[in-house]
C-alpha cells in the first residue's frame, strides 16, 4: 500500500516535466563558465596579466643579458653614468647649434634647448682661436644640484668630437663644456626618464622575476578558463554560436592580425622616439593581445560546435570546387544514355585526331580513321538498344507492368533481354489482374449471397412478427415468436455489416473526399445521439472548439465511423457514466477522441478488440446487441479516407482516437 | 378502392405484404415476375405497385421502365439490394420510393399510404402563393401549417421556422451556425449548435416515415442540412 502511494508522486513529476519544468525543478546552478560577467572579468584580467608578463619577461631578459650591472653597480653610480652620457649628448647638441650656419641666432636656440631640460647651468669656453664668444646659461628657476660634468670637445676639421684625454694632437680648436644638473628634476626629459626607469629597475630588480612567473601563470590560467568558457551561455547547457562565429575563421584571423599587427607596425615606424612611444606601443601591444585572445576564444567556440573547418574561406573554396566537379559528374550521369555515349565517342574521336596529328606513319593514320568510323555508329547502336531496355524496365518499376518493350531492330542478346523483360511484365500483370479480380469477386460473392439470404430472412422476420400478433392460444408461442423475431433482426444487421466490412477492407467502396467541417459533424452527431444516450442512461459531453477545423473526408463515411463509435458507447458503456467526445488540433492533425467507461471489464488488448468478430466481452455470447464488426468497419473506413483510428484501453476506460491531417 | 399490384417471386412475401396491408380500401393484384406485372398494369387500373428487383425472367427495373411507358402509377421498389448504387439506379429509373428487405412492415404501410394519397388526392395541386410544396410536404405560411401527404403536422414554432427556411431554399445546404443565426436571430454561442441539431432530429422524426433514411430533410454530414429539391 505504501509503495503504491510512493509511486504516484514520482509519476506526477515525470508527467509535469514536459509542461512546466521550472516549477518542478529548482533552477539548475550553471557553472561559472556560463556567466557573462565572469567571462568579461577573466578576459580583462588575462589581457592585463599577459601584458605585464610580456613587459616583465622583457625586463628580465634585459637584466640578465646586461652583464648583471644592475646587481653589481650601486644605483646612484649607475644614475650618474647615465646622466653623464645624456649631458654629453646635450653638450654636443648645443655645440652643433653654434656650428650650424642655417640658424640666425645660435645663442637663443641654445638657451631654449637647455631651458627645456633639467639643467641648472651650462657654460661653454671656446678656445681662443675660434670666432665664437664664450657662452653660458644659468636657469632662473632650477636650483643647481651636485651633479656637475665637464666635457672637452675637439674639432678635427669636421665638427666637435668629445675626447676625454687631456692631450689631443691635430685638433684645430677645442671647447670646454660644463653642465650642472638641477637638484630636482621638474622637466620631463631624458634625465627624468632615466632616473625613473632606474628607480623602477632597481626597485624591481629582484621582484621582477617573481612578477614574471606569477603573471605568466595568471595569463595561462585565464587563457585556459576562457577557452573552457567560450561558447557557453547562461541560457543553455549546449555551446552556442555567437555573433562573430558566423564569419569564416581564416578571414577573421587574417583580418584581425592584419589590423592589429601589421597596421600598427607601419604607424610605429613613423613615430618619433620619445616617451610617448612607450604608451603607443603599450596600447597596440595590448590591443594585439586582446585580438589574439578573442581569436583563440572564437576558435575554441568553433571547435566545441564541431566542424570548425567548414566555416573557413579555404574550406568553402575547396568544397565549392569539389561540389562543382561532383555536379559535373552527376550531370554527365544524368544525361540521356545516347548523349552520354555520343559524348564519350566524341572524346575518343578527338583523342584519335590528336594522335593522328602526331603520327607520321600513313598506315597508322588510315587504321585509326577506319576504326573511328566503325566504332562510332556501333557505340550509338548499343546505346539506343540499351535505352529501349532501360525505358521498358523503368515503366515496369513504376507499376506500368502492361508496357511491352518493342523488339524491332534488336538482335542477339538484346532481343533476348527484351523478351525476358516482356515475359516478366506479362506474368506480373496477369498475377495482379488475378488478385484484383479475386478480391472483387470475393466482395461480389458476399454481396450477392447477402441478397439471397435476405429474401428468406424477410419472410422469417415478417412471419415471426405475424405469429406474435396472432391471438393464439398459448402464451409461449408469442414468446417464442418474439425470440425468432429478435434473432432474425440480429442476423439482418450481421449480414449488412458483413457486406460493409468486406467492401471497406478490400477498398471496394467509393470514397469522395471533400472539405468537411469536423465542428459541424460533431454538432450533428451530438444532436443525433442526445436522446439515444439519455435512454441508455449516459450523458454525452462534447468539447468542440470555437475555431473551425476542416479536413478532407467523405462526410457520409466519416459519419458512419462516428455512428459506429457512438453506437458502441451506447451499447457497452456503464450506465450512469459520461461519454466524452472531443475535437482538438494537434500539430498538423485534427484529433477526434471518444471516451467512455466500459460496463464489462475490458480484459483484452486494443488490437484484439479491433479484430473482426471480437467484442469487448470476449465471451461473445452475452445478451448485448451488436456483433463487434463496428470497430473494424470504423477503422477501415477511416483509413480509406486517409485517416487513422487508434484504440486505447486503460482499465475500464475505452478511448478511440481518430486523426485526420488538417487542410 | 385502390388496386395495389404486388410483384415478387416469393409467394411468402406477397402473402405477408397482403396481411400487413389488409385494409377494406385496398384490393390486391399479384405477379411473380416482371412480365406478369407489365401485363397486369396493361389490363387493370392499378393505383400503386410494390416491386421486387431480382426476379426470374424480366427483372423489376426493366418491368418498371416498361410500365412507365404506359402509366405514371407510383412504384415502390422493395428489394434486398441495399447498396447506394442500387438505390440511386432504382430512383433514377422512375421509382417513387425504395424500401430495402428485410423491411419494417409499418414503414411499408406508411409509404404505401403516402404514395396513394399523393397520387390520387393531391395530384398536381395548383400552387398557391405563401404555400411551398416539395414532394408530399406542403408548408402554408399564411396559416402557419405544415401538411405531409395531406395530413396536418404538429410542429413547434422553432421547428416550423427551420422547415420554412430550408423549404424556402430547396437544395441549399445550411450549417448549424447559419440556421441558428437565421432562426434564433442570434449569434451562436456555446452549445447552441447542438440545439439546432436536436431540433432538426425532432423535425425529421415528424416529417419522415423512416428518419434514418430521410426523403426530404437530408443531413449532409460535416456540412449541414438541406431539403431536397423537388424532382
Amino acid at each position: 500500500m505504501e509503495e503504491n502511494n510512493k509511486l504516484i508522486p514520482t509519476e506526477n513529476i515525470e508527467t509535469a516535466e514536459d509542461t512546466a519544468s521550472p516549477v518542478s525543478h529548482p533552477i539548475k546552478k550553471l557553472p561559472l563558465t556560463h556567466s557573462l560577467p565572469a567571462k568579461v572579468a577573466a578576459f580583462i584580467l588575462t589581457i592585463i596579466a599577459a601584458a605585464v608578463a610580456c613587459v616583465s619577461i622583457a625586463v628580465c631578459a634585459m637584466l640578465v643579458t646586461s652583464n648583471h650591472q644592475v646587481y653589481t653597480v650601486p644605483k646612484d653610480e649607475m644614475k650618474r653614468m647615465m646622466y653623464e652620457n645624456e649631458a654629453c649628448n646635450n653638450a654636443r647638441n648645443v655645440l652643433s647649434l653654434f656650428r650650424d650656419t642655417d640658424i640666425d641666432s645660435p645663442t637663443e636656440s641654445a638657451y631654449a634647448f637647455v631651458d627645456m631640460r633639467n639643467v641648472a647651468s651650462m657654460t661653454i669656453e671656446f678656445s681662443s682661436d675660434l670666432s665664437f664668444k664664450n657662452w653660458s646659461f644659468t636657469s632662473s628657476v632650477k636650483e643647481p644640484g651636485d651633479m656637475k660634468f665637464t666635457f672637452m670637445f675637439y674639432d678635427f676639421g669636421d665638427g666637435f668630437v668629445e675626447r676625454s684625454s687631456s692631450v689631443v694632437l691635430g685638433a684645430k680648436s677645442s671647447a670646454k663644456v660644463t653642465v650642472v644638473l638641477a637638484k630636482n628634476f621638474t622637466s620631463s626629459d631624458r634625465y627624468s626618464m632615466d632616473s625613473m626607469i632606474l628607480d623602477v629597475l632597481y626597485a624591481l630588480r629582484y621582484v621582477i622575476f617573481v612578477i614574471a612567473v606569477i603573471t605568466v601563470i595568471m595569463a595561462i590560467a585565464g587563457f585556459i578558463f576562457l577557452m573552457c568558457a567560450s561558447g557557453r551561455h547562461q541560457t543553455s547547457d549546449k555551446p552556442e554560436a555567437s555573433f562573430g562565429t558566423k564569419i569564416p575563421f581564416d578571414l577573421l584571423a587574417a583580418g584581425t592580425l592584419l589590423f592589429f599587427g601589421f597596421f600598427p607596425a607601419v604607424i610605429l615606424s613613423n613615430i618619433e622616439r620619445d616617451s610617448f612611444e612607450i604608451i603607443v606601443v603599450g596600447i597596440f601591444m595590448t590591443a594585439l593581445l586582446a585580438a589574439g585572445l578573442g581569436l583563440c576564444m572564437s576558435f575554441a567556440t568553433r571547435v566545441k560546435l564541431g566542424g570548425w573547418w567548414k566555416n573557413t574561406v579555404i574550406y568553402m573554396i575547396v568544397h565549392g570546387i569539389w561540389k562543382g566537379i561532383k555536379g559535373l559528374f552527376k550531370l554527365f550521369f544524368k544525361m540521356p544514355l545516347v548523349w552520354k555515349t555520343s559524348l564519350i565517342a566524341a572524346f575518343i574521336f578527338l583523342l584519335d585526331l590528336i594522335f593522328v596529328g602526331f603520327a607520321d606513319d600513313p598506315e597508322k593514320v588510315i587504321y585509326i580513321f577506319i576504326r573511328s568510323v566503325l566504332l562510332f555508329p556501333a557505340l550509338i547502336y548499343l546505346a539506343l538498344m540499351l535505352r529501349k531496355l532501360l525505358n521498358g524496365s523503368k515503366a515496369m518499376a513504376e507499376g506500368n507492368i502492361d508496357k511491352q518493350v518493342s523488339t524491332k531492330g534488336m538482335f542477339g542478346d538484346f532481343k533476348q533481354a527484351a523478351n525476358n523483360l516482356n515475359s516478366i511484365g506479362k506474368g506480373m500483370s496477369l498475377a495482379v489482374e488475378e488478385r484484383t479480380k479475386s478480391e472483387r469477386m470475393k466482395t461480389e460473392l458476399i454481396t450477392n449471397v447477402s441478397h439471397d439470404i435476405k429474401t428468406p430472412l424477410t419472410s422469417i422476420i415478417n412471419y415471426s412478427d405475424l405469429i406474435s400478433k396472432e391471438p393464439a392460444g398459448s402464451e409461449k408461442i408469442a414468446e417464442y415468436a418474439e425470440v425468432l423475431h429478435r434473432q432474425s433482426e440480429k442476423l439482418k444487421r450481421l449480414i449488412d455489416d458483413l457486406v460493409e466490412t468486406s467492401k471497406a477492407t478490400t477498398g471496394n467502396l467509393e470514397v469522395i473526399l471533400a472539405p468537411c467541417s469536423v465542428n459541424e459533424l460533431l454538432s450533428q452527431a451530438e444532436g443525433e445521439y442526445e436522446q439515444k444516450m439519455e435512454s441508455a442512461g449516459l450523458t454525452l459531453v462534447s468539447v468542440i472548439p470555437e475555431k473551425s477545423i476542416s479536413i478532407m473526408a467523405d462526410g457520409r463515411r466519416l459519419w458512419r465511423v462516428f455512428d459506429n463509435l457512438l453506437n458502441n458507447a451506447c451499447k457497452y458503456a456503464l450506465s450512469g457514466t459520461r461519454v466524452y467526445m472531443s475535437l482538438e488540433e494537434r500539430g498538423s492533425d485534427a484529433v477526434i477522441t471518444f471516451k467512455n467507461t466500459s460496463r464489462e471489464a475490458l480484459n483484452i488488448s486494443a488490437d484484439e478488440l479491433m479484430e473482426r468478430f471480437v467484442r469487448g466481452d470476449k465471451s461473445r455470447n452475452s445478451g448485448t446487441e451488436g456483433n463487434g464488426l463496428g470497430l473494424a468497419i470504423a477503422r477501415s473506413l477511416t483509413e480509406l479516407q486517409n485517416g487513422k483510428l487508434e484504440l486505447f484501453i486503460d482499465g475500464d476506460l475505452f478511448k478511440a482516437e481518430i486523426r485526420f491531417p488538417l487542410i | 378502392m385502390y388496386n395495389i399490384l404486388i410483384c415478387d417471386d416469393e409467394q411468402d412475401i406477397i402473402n405477408a405484404l397482403k396481411i400487413y396491408l389488409s385494409n377494406p380500401e385496398y384490393s390486391f393484384l399479384e405477379a411473380t415476375n416482371g412480365r406478369a406485372a407489365v401485363e397486369a398494369v396493361e389490363s387493370n387500373d392499378v393505383h400503386l405497385i410494390l416491386m421486387d428487383i431480382m426476379m426470374p425472367g424480366m427483372d423489376g427495373i426493366s418491368a418498371m421502365v416498361k410500365i412507365r411507358e404506359i402509366s405514371n402509377v407510383p412504384v415502390i421498389l422493395l428489394t434486398a439490394k441495399s447498396e447506394d448504387a442500387d438505390k440511386i439506379m432504382g430512383l433514377n429509373s422512375g421509382a417513387d420510393d425504395y424500401v430495402t428487405k428485410p423491411f419494417n412492415p409499418n414503414e411499408v404501410v406508411a409509404r404505401v399510404r403516402s404514395q396513394l394519397r399523393r397520387y390520387t388526392q393531391l395530384g398536381s395541386g395548383t400552387p398557391v402563393s405563401q404555400v411551398i410544396t416539395i414532394g408530399g410536404l406542403e408548408l402554408n405560411d399564411t396559416e402557419k401549417t405544415v401538411r405531409l401527404d395531406g395530413d396536418d403536422l404538429a410542429l413547434r414554432p422553432k421547428e416550423y421556422d427551420i422547415l420554412k427556411l430550408l423549404m424556402g431554399n430547396p437544395g441549399k445546404v445550411f450549417s448549424t451556425k447559419e440556421i441558428y443565426r437565421l432562426v434564433w436571430k442570434d449569434s451562436p454561442a456555446g452549445s447552441s449548435e447542438n440545439t439546432v441539431a436536436v431540433h432538426i432530429r425532432h423535425l425529421r422524426e415528424k416529417i419522415e416515415i423512416n428518419p434514418n433514411e430521410p426523403r426530404y430533410l437530408k443531413v449532409i454530414w460535416g456540412q449541414g442540412y438541406k431539403i431536397e429539391k423537388d424532382k
